[in-house]
C-alpha cells in the first residue's frame, strides 16, 4: 500500500520496490565500471564561451552536467572523445551567461561532477523541499550582486543544469521564506505596480492565512 | 519618405526630378476636393485594416514590430484610428513642415552612387521640354571637418517601445519564478502574490497547472495510509493547515478558497489528524470541489463521523467520475443504504476505502447484511475495508460477480476465518494486507493460524504480503494505547515462512508478528527467491539473529509502525546486552551447526529445490 497505483496507467502496478534480482553483482561491476568511464572523460577538457566572449575550460563529465552540452556534444557524434578538447569552445547564445555566470558555473560543475545522479525514486515532497544546501553550495551561491546571482540562475536554467537551478532556486527561497511583501520588494528591487486597491482585495482574499489567534 | 532612382543621368539632375515631384505633390494636396480627400483616406483605411493574406506576410509585420524594437503590435488598429481624425489642413500643415523644400525643419539625405558606365551628360528638361521646373534650392555647404559638423547635430529620437521590455531586466524570468514559487509552501506564494503583478500572474499559472491537492494538518508522515493515485508530485501542491486556522474560521470557507484557486483540481487529498473537525469535512466537500474530481481522500483524526444517505447521495451526484474514494476517520459510521447510493452512482470507482483504522467502538457500529457490496463496480483495482463490512457472508454474495481486475485487497479487523474465500475466488488479488487488532479480532489457536497462513500460500498472483498484528508488541501499541492480547496470538513460525515460500509470486513480505530466531533464518531462505521483505517489528532475540546472521541487510531504521529513532536505539542496546545471554545458541545457528537449527535449514534446503 505505497499509494503505487497510478490513475492514469490501467496496469498499475508500479514497478518499484522490485527485489534485488540475482544479477545484482554484475549492475554492481557495471556501476564502477561507468564510474571509471566518468572518472577518465573528466580529465579531457573541453572549452566553453560565454555571451560575452569568455573561454572557460572545464572537464567533459562537468560540462555534461548541462543537459544543453551533453546533447550538443552527442550531436557531434564523436568517438575519439579527446578530439572534443581539441574543438573550438561552445558558443553559449544567451545574454544571461557573462563571463563571470559562465565562471561561477564551471566552477560548480567541477565541484559537482561527480554527485550521484539523481534518485528518481526520491520524490517524497517534504524531503526534497526540506533537503538543506550543502555547506558548500550555500557559500557558493551566496552572492551580493544580485545581478550576478540571477545571472547565473539564469544561465544554469539556458544550460539546463537541474542541480545548480535548484540551488538558486532554494537560495531565493530561503531568502523570501518568511518576509512580507515589502520586504521581499526592497530587497528583489522589484516596484510593486498594484493599485492600494489591488493590494488590499488580494490581502483580504488570503487574509486567512495570516490569521493567528 | 524614400525614393530610389537609377538613371544613367547626373544625380543632380534627378534630385532636381526629385524635388519636383513633391513640390508637384504638395500642390496636388492643396488642390484636392473634399470628396477625393475622403475617398483616399477611406482606401488608406481598408489597406491598413485588410487580413494578412499568408503567413508570411503576417510573421513580416509582427517581425517588423520586434526589429524595430517597437513592439506595437496593435499598430493598424491605433493608426487606424488616428486616420479618421485627421483633416486636409493636417497633411498639409505636416507636409510643409517635414517635406516642403522651403521648410527649415526638413531632414534630407541623399546618396549618389555613381556608376563606372558613361554618364549621360544632357540636362533633363533639354530631352524633356515639359517637364515642370524644379525649385530653386539654397546653395550646397561643403562640411569640411565632420566632427564638428556632428557635434552641432541635435538628437533625432526613435519612438519608445510600446511594451517596455526592459523594465524588469534585472529581476527573476518567469521560469525560474515559477520553480521558486513550487518550492516555497503554500503560505508563501500567497503572501507572495502582493509583490507584483507578475509575481501574481506566475503564481496563479502555477495554480492552474495542480492537478492534485493535499490538505495536510501536521508533518505525522508516519500515521497510516498513504494516498491512492497519486505519482506525480510535480502537479501536487500540498497545504498544510495549522491548527489554529479552525478555530478562527469554519474549515468549510478555507476549502472553497482553497478549491477555487486550483480549477483544473482532479485529486483532493485531505488528511487532517490534528483539527477535529468532524463530519462538516465531508459536507464541505460535497459542495466545493469541481465535477469532474477523479480522486477523493478523506482521512481525519475526527471521532465518530457519521453519514447519513442523503450526504453519501450527495457526495456521488456532484462527482460522479470519482475513480477513487477513501474515507477514513475513527470510529466512521456509514449505514448500509449510504454505501449503496455510493456505489450505485460511482460506476467508475477502481479504488474504494472505506476504513475505520483504529475502531474501538465496533459495539456501536452499524450492522451490514450480506449484500453490503452488491453494487460495488466489478473495475474495483483496490478495495479496502474492516471485517466488520468483509464478512463471510459478504463474502459469499461477491464471488457471485467476477472481480477480475481486483489487485489490492487491505483489509482492517480481519477475520481470519475468511481467508479461505479470498484464497478461493480472489486469485487476482497481488497485494494483500491484512491488519489483526485485539480488541475486536476473535481468538484463534496456533491451528488455525496455520491454516489461515496456508490459504495465504495458495494466492498464486500475490507479490506482496503484510501481516500485522496491532498492538503486539508494547513499543507497537495501537493509536489508543490499549490494544491488548489476551490470550498472545500464536507465533509467526518458521512453518508459517515456508508455507508462504510456496507462492510463486512473492517478492515482499512485511510482518508484525512475534517470531523466533528460527523463523528469521527461515525468512533469510526466503532471500534466495529475490524476495524484498520489511520486518516491522520482531522480538529482541530475532533482532540479535539477525545482526549475527552477516549477510542480512536489515534496515533497523524501517520502522513504518510509529517507533521513534530513540526506541530503536533501546533497543539495540538491549540486543547488546541479550547478546552475552544467547550468544551460545545463536552462534549455533549463525554457523550452521547445532541441533535444531541445522534441521530446520535442511528442511526449507529440501523446498527450494522443489520450486
Amino acid at each position: 500500500m505505497n499509494g503505487e497505483y497510478s490513475l492514469d496507467t490501467t496496469e498499475g502496478m508500479a514497478a518499484s520496490g522490485d527485489p534485488p534480482t540475482n544479477n545484482a553483482v554484475d549492475d554492481y561491476d557495471a556501476e564502477e565500471a561507468l564510474e571509471r568511464q566518468r572518472e577518465e572523460e573528466n580529465k579531457i577538457k573541453i572549452k566553453l564561451k560565454s555571451f560575452e566572449g569568455g573561454v572557460y575550460e572545464c572537464g567533459l563529465t562537468a560540462a555534461k552536467m548541462s543537459v544543453m552540452v551533453a546533447n550538443m556534444l552527442d550531436a557531434l557524434q564523436e568517438t575519439d572523445l579527446t578530439k572534443i578538447a581539441t574543438r573550438e569552445p561552445i558558443p553559449l547564445q544567451n545574454d544571461a551567461v557573462t563571463n563571470k555566470a559562465l565562471e561561477k558555473i564551471v566552477e560548480w560543475v567541477d565541484h559537482h561532477w561527480d554527485d550521484p545522479p539523481i534518485d528518481p525514486d526520491f520524490d517524497d515532497e517534504k524531503e526534497r523541499r526540506n533537503e538543506e544546501l550543502s555547506h558548500w553550495d550555500k557559500q557558493f551561491i551566496d552572492i551580493a550582486d544580485q545581478g550576478e546571482l540571477f545571472d547565473i540562475i539564469a544561465a544554469a536554467n539556458f544550460m539546463d543544469i537541474k542541480g545548480l537551478v535548484e540551488v538558486g532556486a532554494k537560495h531565493i527561497c530561503n531568502k523570501i521564506k518568511g518576509k512580507s511583501c515589502t520586504e521581499v520588494r526592497e530587497m528583489l528591487k522589484i516596484h510593486n505596480d498594484f493599485t492600494p486597491e489591488e493590494e488590499a482585495a488580494i490581502h483580504k482574499e488570503n487574509e486567512w492565512i495570516y490569521a493567528k489567534d | 519618405m524614400t525614393f530610389i532612382i537609377e538613371s544613367d543621368y547626373k544625380p543632380n539632375e534627378l534630385n532636381e526630378r526629385i524635388e519636383a515631384f513633391i513640390q508637384w505633390s504638395q500642390k496636388y494636396i492643396h488642390d484636392m476636393n473634399d470628396t477625393d480627400f475622403e475617398t483616399q483616406r477611406q482606401s488608406l483605411i481598408a489597406r491598413r485594416l485588410e487580413k494578412p493574406k499568408q503567413l508570411l506576410e503576417y510573421s513580416h509585420r509582427l517581425w517588423s514590430e520586434i526589429s524595430s524594437k517597437e513592439y506595437d503590435f496593435n499598430r493598424d488598429e491605433i493608426e487606424v484610428k488616428a486616420i479618421k481624425e485627421l483633416t486636409k489642413q493636417d497633411i498639409i500643415a505636416f507636409f510643409e513642415r517635414h517635406l516642403s523644400h522651403s521648410s527649415a525643419t526638413r531632414k534630407k539625405l541623399t546618396v549618389s552612387i555613381i556608376s563606372e558606365n558613361p554618364i549621360n551628360e544632357k540636362h533633363l528638361n533639354e530631352v524633356n521640354a515639359e517637364l515642370m521646373p524644379a525649385p530653386k534650392l539654397p546653395e550646397s555647404i561643403r562640411i569640411e571637418n565632420i566632427t564638428q559638423f556632428k557635434t552641432h547635430l541635435g538628437f533625432y529620437s526613435v519612438r519608445k517601445p510600446v511594451v517596455d521590455v526592459y523594465a524588469n531586466d534585472t529581476t527573476i524570468i518567469d521560469d525560474l519564478l515559477a520553480i521558486i514559487f513550487s518550492k516555497l509552501n503554500f503560505g508563501s506564494v500567497l503572501s507572495a502574490q502582493t509583490v507584483c503583478k507578475r509575481w501574481l500572474d506566475v503564481s496563479k499559472e502555477g495554480f492552474r497547472k495542480v492537478t492534485s491537492i493535499w490538505i495536510k494538518d501536521s508533518d505525522n508522515y508516519q500515521t497510516v495510509c498513504e494516498p491512492y493515485g497519486f505519482n506525480d508530485l510535480s502537479n501536487t501542491c500540498v497545504i498544510r493547515l495549522s491548527q489554529y486556522i479552525s478555530n478562527r474560521q469554519t474549515f468549510r470557507s478555507i476549502l472553497t478558497k482553497i478549491v477555487a484557486m486550483f480549477p483544473n483540481l482532479k485529486r483532493l487529498y485531505v488528511r487532517l489528524f490534528e483539527l477535529y473537525i468532524s463530519k462538516d469535512i465531508f459536507l464541505s466537500i460535497a459542495q466545493s470541489c469541481v465535477r469532474d474530481l477523479q480522486s477523493l481522500s478523506i482521512i481525519c483524526g475526527a471521532n465518530n463521523v457519521y453519514i447519513s444517505e442523503a450526504e453519501a447521495l450527495l457526495l456521488a451526484i456532484r462527482y460522479p467520475n470519482i475513480r477513487v474514494l477513501q474515507l477514513q476517520s475513527n470510529n466512521l459510521f456509514i449505514e448500509q443504504s449510504a454505501i449503496d447510493k455510493l456505489l450505485q452512482n460511482l460506476p467508475k470507482l477502481e479504488v474504494f476505502a472505506l476504513n475505520d483504522t483504529f475502531c474501538h467502538n465496533m459495539a456501536n457500529s452499524p450492522v451490514y447484511d450480506g449484500t453490503v457490496y452488491r453494487h460495488l463496480s466489478t473495475g474495483i483495482k483496490v478495495l479496502i475495508t474492516t471485517g466488520n463490512i468483509l464478512t463471510p457472508d459478504v463474502l459469499q454474495d461477491m464471488v457471485r460477480r467476477p472481480y477480475h481486475r481486483l489487485r489490492e485487497l487491505m483489509v482492517h479487523q480481519f477475520d481470519i476465518k475468511c481467508m479461505a474465500l479470498i484464497a478461493r475466488h480472489f486469485q487476482s488479488i497481488e497485494w494483500l494486507i491484512i491488519h489483526l487488532d485485539p480488541d475486536w479480532c476473535s481468538d484463534f489457536t496456533a491451528q488455525e493460524f496455520n491454516q489461515f497462513i496456508r490459504e495465504v500460500s495458495a494466492m498464486r498472483n500475490m507479490t506482496h504480503f503484510t501481516l500485522n498484528f496491532i498492538g503486539i508488541f508494547d513499543w507497537d501499541l495501537d493509536y489508543n494505547g490499549d490494544a491488548v492480547w489476551d490470550p498472545l496470538p500464536p507465533d509467526f513460525t518458521a512453518n508459517e515462512i515456508q508455507l508462504l515460500g510456496l507462492c510463486p509470486k512473492l517478492k515482499k513480505l512485511e510482518v508484525t508478528a512475534r517470531m523466533s530466531a528460527d523463523s528469521m533464518f527461515a525468512i533469510k531462505l526466503g532471500f534466495s527467491k529475490g524476495w524484498w521483505w520489511g520486518v516491522k517489528w520482531c522480538s529482541v532475540s530475532t533482532i540479535c539473529a539477525i545482526s549475527l546472521a552477516q549477510d542480512f541487510d536489515v534496515d533497523t531504521h524501517d520502522h513504518g509502525s510509529g517507533v521513534d529513532d530513540h526506541q530503536v536505539d533501546n533497543i539495540i542496546g538491549d540486543i547488546t546486552s541479550y547478546v552475552g545471554d544467547l550468544s551460545h545458541g545463536l552462534g549455533d545457528i549463525g554457523h550452521g551447526g547445532g541441533g535444531h537449527g541445522d534441521e530446520d535449514d535442511e528442511d526449507i534446503d529440501d523446498n527450494h529445490e522443489n520450486y
